[in-house]
């Protein structure tokens, strides 16, 4: 039995699941663009590529020599950063809030953990 | 609109900014998830990317905003603010720093540590499913709000 009081929880989950079935049979009659590594996730494939072996002195090392495969993606990353200036734009736009505000977040972090515990 | 909280909208702001982040992000995961932005990955990124600024800049007007209650020692509890001290806001507060700080090393490491970026990833990846989770368990919970308040109904023989 429903509990009427988690009615709206559930017209939500029967929108969502309407629309992702939606989604997924529109994409089944045309499939536009079929990706062929689709088995891992992002972060198993970059474990596998890089962090196997790996001990903490590694990861706080800057890479000195840098493989053909990534000079290859380096380049091409490079061609896509070209291809737009808008892009170009707001990257540097959100490179700019997100790192200029990072240290003043965990500061106030700080300060928010001793007032909250005191 | 006057009535309008602060706690209210910076609620709703995050939790639309927070979707498309989860839509963008988890179709950027892996290929198969794809299917969520219509395999165009390049358009995903960017979608990521902006919300990830927007993001961070909520998460710091929230955090200025909390302190400057502390400083006026105002303790009113604030419902539908997306931290505080304790329960979900709390948690929330925490899971949105972990996904800030792995996002960021991500956004450095790219260029010079694949070793760093690897971790990072994993780190951010595995939070975004605790949080996807708590997200569905908070709206679970809390859905009965959104019921919209019925108008009293005017009694005409009282006039």
């Amino acid at each position: 039995m429903i509990n009427k009081k988690n009615l709206n929880y559930w017209r939500l989950f029967f929108i969502f699941s309407a629309f992702t079935i939606i989604t997924l049979l529109a994409l089944w009659v045309s499939p536009v663009g079929k990706a062929t590594m689709m088995n891992k996730s992002m972060s198993s494939m970059a474990i596998g590529m890089h962090l196997e072996n790996s001990t903490v002195y590694d990861l706080l090392q800057k890479e000195e020599s840098i493989n053909s495969d990534q000079n290859i993606t380096k380049e091409t990353s490079n061609q896509v950063n070209e291809d737009s200036s808008e892009t170009k734009t707001l990257g540097i736009i959100t490179t700019v809030i997100i790192f200029g505000l990072l240290p003043l977040i965990l500061g106030g972090s700080i300060i928010l953990a001793i007032v909250w515990i005191k | 609109m006057k009535n309008l909280r602060f706690d209210f909208v910076i609620h709703w702001i995050y939790a639309i900014i927070w979707a498309l982040l989860a839509i963008s992000g988890f179709s950027l995961i892996s290929a198969k998830f794809g299917w969520m932005i219509g395999f165009d990955f390049k358009m995903a990124d960017m979608i990521h990317r902006i919300n990830a600024a927007l993001f961070v800049l909520i998460t710091f007007i929230s955090i200025i905003y909390e302190v400057i209650r502390k400083i006026k020692n105002d303790d009113k509890t604030k419902p539908w603010f997306i931290i505080g001290r304790s329960g979900y806001q709390l948690f929330n507060f925490i899971v949105s720093l972990l996904l800030i700080v792995s996002g960021a090393l991500i956004w450095i490491c790219m260029e010079f540590n694949f070793k760093a970026l690897a971790l990072a990833l994993t780190v951010h990846e595995y939070i975004s499913y605790v949080a996807l989770g708590s997200v569905i368990w908070h709206i679970y919970k809390k859905t009965h709000i959104l019921a919209w308040p019925k108008k009293k109904a005017v009694n005409i023989n009282n006039k």
